[in-house]
């Protein structure tokens, strides 16, 4: 049989190996579509196919990497055009589905360098199949032309780990079925490699030998398989959080950078995007909720809870100034010092401690009702540009789902009277964020001032409800999570919104709200977070209630700034209520820092405490009640390393008993020449079957020399002992006792010197 | 990829793992970790504990052996404990050019399991059979345990010993019976037969008897034995070479010495030997079974690694050639300045014997006229004073060549 068909008929690593990459790529394939990037993945399988099939057939082959790249290249791009095109132009000839395609690509390439956010998904799905076919490619011609199996697992394992970290769907199963297949044909090229050894060395194998390795193998995979799985289910915990703060801030900057390319691919499993909220927004055009829960609030009334706040337009979206974060103890005031956002009218607020507790990890973001004053955990405070502008909150660490913390806030009950009569005195570092008009159009301002004199409205109370009401209630404007975006880059966002589209969801209707009560000179921003949630029940003490707040929730509203009472939260979407306020009697303003010292009901008092029978503070955090935090309660893992220890711990005591017990009969010079032998046996230094006893102590005297005497005298109390057919004085056992004393450090010492030379491959 | 990089690959891929795991939480990573630690464990201590309770041993059934023999080995691998091992390689080091071949086996719980290993011997020599390697490790390749049992041993591969069935020492002139240092013309009183008288004939060799009865002077022939001794010398000058390994002059002309040396001693036959390799090697002649080990170790482990020329190794040798011995040079020197120094030993009644190697047909110059005119040469200058030699080329029988007495030239 020539050589190239011998290879191609009996590859190397055998059809087996080919079988086992193809479910590796079928799992990556089927987890990638369960995973819901795109509604129409299907072309993944039969590219993932066809990458295998055709990276065996030229690793099969002789042919140089030269004509094999440009061909696999060519071949790559035909079947993923084919694929994709076949799935998501099915109708169309071949033909129409590659103009179609062009378009496609033509068209997102467009919106992605004016506007961001294409809706195209076909440019995605190319992108996907393009790596499909070169990661199959690739691993198939790794294994079959150059006979690196891990790399290829390696190569194939990368995009399925992207894929897990990205997504909250479950594809756990896809996962352990690609493991399996990676570590049989693992298991497979180590058997190979090793018969080509025995091969090369003319060690021949037994018939029986690769049947026994490969079942032996097969058991190993399986019992790590269920042990891992079970010990997943466990022991899990995030206790290096902390340590990836800045890495977590760079890693949000980048998604941010990037959000307008891939802002096409709305997943609403997504664990990149999900609910967390980014110092930016930019209005996409789509909105993705889910019932799926989020955090579970306990509190008098279901409050908005905010967590990032955007302060600065830029005609697309919102997004908040750049600023530093400052770290603040659990317990401690969030702004001890002085800051305008600080109500001061104590009159119009309560104090009030809530409790949230999160039903699903959405990053770092803490959420707060009202103006926060203190959190029970420790907590970083985004202070915007550097100043006492309160930018946003997040905990230390991600905050794993089951945990929660207590936040005291001031929740205003100011009444329209008072807020109608708080005056426009703004200090001075409101007016420098929150004013700013840059970009807003003519006819904004204009529609802006018509509407409130429209309704009448003669203070920025009154000026600000007009603009809310005019929003919410205008039967023109209409509720859409699918809305238009401007495809000019250079057009206003809320100038299309107001006068062009009038569809979109709550992104749309607080920025236009707040760009509107800016051209008015209203001090305005956009907040993110979560609008009241539904009540569930009552908490326990039946002093409050517990509600439950869902991803659709999720929502952006406005905030208005009124002197001596702070940010006022106003509903500006569409099919949302607006916020309740009493009317109440107008009370002489104080105006801002009236009350220079810090009121007591605001930031010393906890006031109602509402708190949930589940709740189980982040780490660091405090409960009701608590001044210092309780140790670390990350039982899972600590239960499960401890209970490790243990076990070792208890296998060793076991093992040095019996040891001992074997040993404490023995005649005394035999026992120490027992004990000797053994820890040198742990050094790696056994005596060999043909070693004399005197042999052996020369061989451990080259070992040590520096107990050359010791080893010498236990050696001398062996020989005596065993062939003088006399006893050893008592004499004789103290010195060979203390010999023995002598050189129990010293064996340690090369126990340690030998296991690191193993260790350390080429010291020898 | 070179086993550090390797392992510094997955101590990296283990590393980040753990650390993207501790850091997010995330189930599926801790899956990874859990499953990748788990199976390191559990391959570090299949590994560790894998040649716990074996017992393993071999012995070689015959350590020395010449070439084209087979080589045989007995090992025997005892398991002590409860569990099976899937499989455990044993096999030894050494010098040999083709390995005495080892073996993967699987052992039951408490089985032992015993085979037989050979291995044809190809080249002569000294070789080191190391201490016996039993190893074992995990099914992935990852981790490997190793024990070392026994001292190391060696087989001594003597050189190829051709039957040499019609080999005959040359007739010494003399007989060798005795160790008379007198000089004398007609040693033997063996008369084989008689022919007539021609002028120059001893008056002592007339056979009066047969000269009356033939009525004419009949002289008697005497039919001379064969050598007591033999004394052998091995040329192993690097010039009087060529070709390499096993295909060289120096084994044919090593084997040619031993098989020579064998038949001798077969014959009740006192054998010495001089071999000129780097070291000057020499051998007393003696009889028996010993000196038959000592010759074949001694050519077992000779290479074509001497400078000193042939001539001045008989001149030297001279001194202990005795009246009745037999010289046998085996050479493929084509320096005539030798033969020159046999002249005098047919005087002296030292018979002479030469086995000329070509040397010229292992070098790939069968064709070269200037070496075929050289070995000519010798050949005639051996003719010339009267001096037997067998001529071997590649590829000659030896025992043909030397058993044959028609390719004797004399």
């Amino acid at each position: 049989m020539p050589e190239w068909l011998r290879r191609l008929t009996k590859p190397r690593e055998g059809w087996l190996a080919l079988a086992l990459l193809f479910v590796m790529l079928l799992s990556l394939s089927w987890s990638v579509q369960r995973a819901g990037w795109l509604e129409q993945a299907d072309f993944l399988v039969p590219v993932a196919f066809y990458a295998i099939a055709l990276g065996t057939l030229l690793g099969l082959t002789a042919w140089s990497v030269v004509a094999v790249l440009p061909l696999a290249a060519v071949a790559g791009v035909g079947i993923g055009l084919w694929a994709v095109g076949g799935e998501y132009f099915p109708d169309l000839d071949q033909l129409g589905r590659l103009l179609a395609l062009r378009g496609d690509a033509i068209e997102w390439t467009r919106l992605v360098v004016d506007v961001g956010y294409a809706p195209q998904l076909t440019p995605y799905a190319i992108g996907m199949a393009l790596l499909t076919f070169a990661t199959g490619f690739i691993a198939a011609y790794t294994i079959y032309r150059h006979h690196r199996v891990v790399d290829a697992i390696l190569l194939v394992a990368a995009p399925m780990i992207v894929n897990q970290s990205a997504t909250l769907a479950p594809v756990f199963g896809y996962l352990v079925l690609f493991m399996l297949a990676a570590l049989l044909l693992w298991l497979r090229a180590a058997l190979v490699s090793r018969q080509e050894s025995w091969q090369r060395r003319r060690v021949n194998e037994n018939v029986e030998v690769p049947a026994a390795i490969m079942r032996s193998g097969v058991v190993f995979i399986g019992g790590s398989i269920a042990l891992a799985w079970i010990l997943t289910l466990v022991a899990v915990a995030a206790p290096l959080t902390a340590v990836w703060n800045s890495a977590d801030t760079v890693w949000t900057g980048l998604r941010n950078q990037f959000e307008g390319v891939f802002g096409g691919i709305n997943n609403p499993e997504s664990r990149i995007s999900g609910s967390s909220f980014g110092p930016s927004f930019r209005i996409s055009g789509h909105w993705f909720s889910s019932d799926e829960p989020v955090l579970t609030l306990a509190a008098t009334k279901p409050y908005y809870l905010a967590t990032t706040v955007y302060d600065r337009y830029t005609g697309h979206g919102f997004v908040q100034t750049d600023g530093v974060e400052r770290l603040v103890a659990a317990g401690d005031a969030v702004f001890p010092g002085e800051t305008p956002e600080r109500p001061t009218q104590s009159d119009a607020f309560t104090a009030e401690t809530v409790t949230i507790e999160m039903q699903k990890t959405t990053g770092r973001n803490l959420f707060t009702p009202g103006y926060p004053t203190r959190v029970l955990a420790p907590v970083y405070v985004n202070e915007m540009a550097g100043q006492p502008l309160l930018g946003g909150l997040s905990a230390a660490s991600a905050i794993p789902a089951g945990s929660g913390y207590l936040i005291t806030a001031a929740i205003s009950q100011a009444t329209k009277a008072q807020l109608a009569a708080a005056g426009t005195e703004y200090p001075e570092l409101i007016r420098r964020y929150y004013l700013g008009t840059d970009g807003v159009t003519d006819r904004t301002r204009q529609l802006a001032l018509d509407v409130v004199q429209e309704a009448g409205a003669s203070n920025p109370f009154e000026q600000a409800e007009a603009l809310a009401a005019f929003l919410r209630t205008d039967p023109r404007f209409d509720y859409r999570t699918d809305a238009p975006i401007p495809e000019r880059v250079d057009q206003d966002f809320v100038d299309f919104f107001l006068f062009e589209s009038r569809v979109g969801y709550c992104q749309f209707y607080a920025t236009a709200m707040a760009v509107m009560a800016r051209s008015l000179g209203l001090p305005s921003r956009v907040v993110g977070g979560f609008a009241p949630g539904e009540r569930v029940g009552p908490t326990e003490d039946g002093q409050g209630s517990i509600y439950q707040v869902r991803e659709a929730n999720a929502h952006a509203w406005v905030e208005i700034y009124f002197p001596g009472y702070g940010w006022q939260p106003f509903e500006s979407t569409k099919t949302k209520r607006a916020v309740t306020r009493v009317t109440g009697q107008p009370r002489p303003s104080t105006g801002p820092g009236a009350s220079p010292t810090t009121p007591p009901l605001i930031e010393g008092v906890d006031g109602i405490v509402n708190s949930l029978p589940s709740f189980q503070p982040v780490p660091g955090g405090l409960r009701p009640g608590e001044t210092t935090p309780p140790p670390d309660p990350r039982g899972g893992n600590t239960v499960l390393i401890v209970g490790i220890l243990l076990v070792v711990l208890l296998v060793a005591a076991w093992r040095w008993r019996r040891t001992r017990a074997g040993l404490r009969f023995l005649a005394p010079g035999e026992r120490q020449w027992r004990r000797l032998a053994l820890a040198a046996d742990r050094a790696g230094v056994a005596q060999r079957p043909s070693e004399t006893i005197y042999e052996y102590a020369s061989w451990l005297e080259e070992q040590i020399p520096s107990r050359r005497r010791e080893i010498r005298t236990i050696a001398d109390g062996k020989v005596w002992q065993s062939y003088s057919g006399r006893g050893v004085t008592s004499e004789i056992i103290a010195r060979i006792e203390a010999a023995w004393q002598r050189l129990q450090m010293p064996l340690v010492g090369l126990t340690l010197k030998r296991w690191l030379r193993r260790l350390v491959p080429g010291r020898r | 990829m070179g086993s550090l990089a390797r392992q510094l690959r997955f101590v990296f891929l283990g590393t980040v793992l753990v650390v993207a795991a501790f850091s997010t939480g995330i189930p599926f990573l801790f899956f990874l970790v859990y499953l990748l630690g788990g199976l390191l464990l559990a391959a570090w201590l299949y590994a560790r504990r894998g040649l716990q309770g074996l017992r393993a041993g071999y012995h070689v059934i015959n350590p020395r052996a010449q070439v084209g023999e087979v080589l045989q080995a007995v090992y025997r691998i005892d398991n002590r404990t409860r569990w099976g091992k899937p499989w455990v390689e044993l096999w030894n080091d050494s010098t040999l050019p083709a390995a005495l071949p080892g073996r993967v086996i699987g052992v039951r719980a408490s089985g032992s399991r015993q085979w037989l290993a050979k291995v044809t011997l190809l080249r002569r020599g000294s070789y080191r059979l190391g201490a016996l390697r039993v190893r074992t490790g995990d099914p992935f390749g990852l981790f490997s345990s190793e024990m070392v049992v026994g001292q190391p041993t060696w087989v001594v591969v003597f050189p190829k010993v051709h039957a040499l069935p019609h080999w005959r020492l040359p007739p010494s002139p003399i007989d060798g019976n005795t160790a008379s240092k007198r000089k004398f013309d007609a040693a033997s009183p063996l008369v084989s037969s008689i022919r007539p008288y021609v002028h120059g004939d001893a008056i002592n060799r007339i056979h009066w008897l047969s000269s009356v009865r033939h009525q004419e002077l009949q002289v008697k022939e005497f039919d001379l034995e064969q050598a007591a001794d033999l004394l052998m010398i091995l040329d192993l000058d690097r010039s009087a070479h060529a070709g390499v390994g096993d295909d060289s002059s120096v084994e044919v002309a090593v084997s040619a010495a031993a098989s020579i040396a064998i038949q001798t001693l077969a014959a009740n036959r006192a054998v010495g030997i001089t071999v000129s390799a780097r070291r000057q090697h020499v051998l007393t002649p003696d009889r028996g079974q010993r000196v038959e080990q000592k010759i074949l170790h001694l050519l077992a482990n000779v290479q074509a690694d001497g400078n000193q020329r042939l001539a001045e190794v008989v001149v030297a040798g001279l001194p202990q050639l005795r009246r009745g011995m037999t010289l046998c040079i085996v050479t493929g020197s084509t320096d005539r300045e030798w033969v020159r120094a046999l002249a005098s030993l047919r005087r002296r009644g030292v018979g002479t014997l030469v086995v000329l190697i070509d040397r010229g047909s292992f070098g790939g110059r069968e064709d070269d006229e200037e070496s075929r005119a050289e070995l000519g040469a010798v050949r005639h200058a051996l003719a010339e004073y009267d001096i037997a030699h067998h001529v071997v080329q590649r590829g000659d029988n030896l025992s043909e060549v030397l058993g044959g007495r028609e390719r004797v030239r004399a």
